[in-house]
């Protein structure tokens, strides 16, 4: 079943639990001070131009990473790099080395669509596909054959995982794209819940939102961040100070962007060490 | 001139030309009617829809065989180039190189303006005689069928084409990061986002099928049968008028306009069915 924090809403428990859950390779009692997901080293160019290069990050289980930084040094296209999703840009080349849960997502028998279904993404803008609510999230369910008589426990398991059932349990199958765009983005949210990954990447997920939606979202991200191992794309250093638990800044102003500090984020708002982050943080709050 | 009076003048002009547009469509539609109101009124559409012999000259009007040519060799090409035409521009789309996908884009294009008569004449030259020597006499229902393919083949590619790229590149990777195949972000996302334009193309090449005339009349041998097999000769709906109103008279022309009433029923039909295909709102 999808986790969630104990002070978050519960779903329900679905009736045939554990015979066809997506394999996990870590257990929830995981050791914290070993990062879930590591990045050693990593660049990234598209058509030979680099966007950033020589990132190495530690991403850890139950806390959420905040990526802040200018726009154009690379935060967006380094979380296409875990998913392996800036694959879709045929000039694309990565260098260094990205583990999940151990393994290396470029290693022998790594393939993308299990790694994807392991490492969920939320996007900038909300993007339901054009068809009903229960659609959007069966699709993911059924591309990835899962026994059909517990789809519906799951969409109501991820809908009430992303605070939403209630909002939407009568209308399963009016058009996504009809909600509004908080709602859209908490069943974005859902419709990555559903094929139960183990991180979830994202990119600026409130950007496209108003206050209170921004609100619900941030709320849910904290909710469900005892789960999962979550690296957050943001603009707003008050959001990041909010919602992350470390915190790294990603600088790179006509230039290849490279990670300048990184740190908790109590350390990083109150000292931080690297001159641009203190500058950064000075214009900012400005 | 004053802004406000250039603006009125604009307005003006612009509803003149739709009035004069509208006003050309109705009155074809009503001069059809008036030419064919003789035959009408004198034989009844009865007559026309009955028999399955014409021969004006002997009194028969029967014009049932021809609406099946015509039904007949409008689906056989609509059932070809329907899947055909999607098919391409999902590979198009999804798999082709960018180069190659700009050049077959082109290729299509062109073949959408290449006139009909060059079709009709190379299924006359080399489509007719392959058929003939396989089941003879060649000018058949299947030699009709082939060249309306080829025919509205373009028109379905290129409006599936531009249905296929509507879909946001967002939801695209959105289906990705879902860990969609490549095959599931087409049939699963791209192809049901875009069926209503789909739909909507499928029908506009079917009515381009049915109005037809040159092609068709030069591969399909021009006689009046009811087809019992794919190699017999038909005629067609249109083929009929164009064949006989150089010489018909009286009854005769008239009744060629009920023919052609017969076809603009049948096409309004399919563009107004295609119009409320596309007008519904996307989702659901």
């Amino acid at each position: 079943m999808i986790r969630l924090d104990t002070t978050g809403p519960t779903p329900a428990e679905p009736p045939l639990e554990g015979a066809t859950a997506v394999p996990h390779s870590h257990s929830p009692d995981s050791d914290a001070t070993v990062p879930y997901v590591a990045l050693d080293r990593v660049g990234l160019s598209y058509d030979g131009t680099e966007v950033f290069r020589g990132v190495s990050l530690p991403l850890y289980r139950g806390a959420v990473t905040a990526l802040v930084g200018p726009s154009g040094s690379g935060k967006s296209s380094l979380l296409t790099c875990i998913n392996r999703l800036y694959e879709l840009h045929p000039g694309a080349r990565m260098s260094g080395t990205i583990t999940v849960g151990g393994e290396d997502i470029h290693g022998a028998g790594a393939d993308p669509v299990r790694l994807r279904r392991r490492v969920g993404m939320i996007f900038q803008k909300p993007n339901p596909f054009p068809m009903s609510i229960r659609r959007n999230l069966s699709l993911p369910l059924s591309e990835h054959r899962l026994p059909r008589a517990e789809w519906s426990a799951r969409i109501e398991e991820a809908l009430t995982a992303a605070a939403l059932w209630d909002e939407v349990k009568d209308r399963l199958d009016h058009p996504a794209q009809a909600l509004s765009g908080g709602q859209q983005q908490r069943l974005c949210i859902a419709r990555a819940l559903i094929l139960e990954p183990e991180v979830l990447l994202l990119d600026e997920p409130c950007s496209a939102l108003d206050p209170l939606a921004t609100e619900a979202i941030e709320q849910l991200v904290m909710g469900l961040k005892c789960c999962y191992t979550m690296l957050m794309v943001t603009h707003n250093l008050a959001q990041a100070r909010r919602v992350a638990d470390q915190v790294g800044v990603l600088w790179g102003q006509g230039q290849p962007g490279e990670l300048v500090e990184f740190g908790p984020t109590a350390q990083l708002f109150d000292d931080p060490q690297h001159p641009v982050t203190v500058a950064f943080m000075q214009r900012e709050r400005a | 001139m004053s802004r406000p009076l250039a603006d009125k003048w604009f307005r003006w002009g612009l509803l003149a030309s739709a009035a004069l547009s509208g006003a050309v469509v109705v009155l074809v539609v009503l001069f059809l009617l008036v030419a064919s109101w003789p035959a009408l009124a004198d034989l009844g559409p009865g007559r026309y829809l009955t028999d399955t012999r014409w021969y004006p000259s002997g009194g028969l009007w029967g014009m049932s065989a021809m609406i099946v040519g015509t039904l007949l060799s409008t689906l056989g090409a609509v059932l070809l180039a329907a899947p055909l035409g999607i098919l391409s521009a999902v590979f198009c789309h999804y798999y082709a190189p960018a180069r190659m996908a700009t050049l077959y884009r082109r290729l299509v294009e062109l073949l959408a303006g290449i006139p009909s008569v060059v079709y009709g004449l190379w299924g006359l030259v080399v489509l007719v005689p392959i058929i003939a020597r396989w089941h003879p006499p060649g000018t058949s229902l299947l030699a009709a069928i082939l060249v309306l393919t080829l025919m509205i083949l373009p028109t379905v590619a290129l409006v599936a084409d531009s249905a296929l790229g509507q879909l946001p590149g967002s939801q695209v990777a959105g289906a990705y990061a879902l860990g969609l195949s490549r095959a599931g972000v087409i049939w699963r996302i791209a192809v049901p986002a875009a069926r209503r334009a789909l739909a909507t193309g499928t029908l506009l090449a079917t009515a381009r099928a049915i109005g037809e005339t040159m092609a068709v009349l030069m591969v399909c041998g021009g006689v009046v049968n009811l087809p019992t097999s794919l190699f017999e000769p038909i005629r067609t709906l249109t083929a009929n008028i164009a064949l006989e109103m150089s010489y018909a008279e009286g009854l005769h022309r008239s009744s060629l306009f009920v023919t052609g009433l017969v076809l603009v029923l049948a096409v309004v039909t399919l563009v107004t069915v295609a119009d409320r295909l596309g007008e519904e709102p996307t989702g659901g």
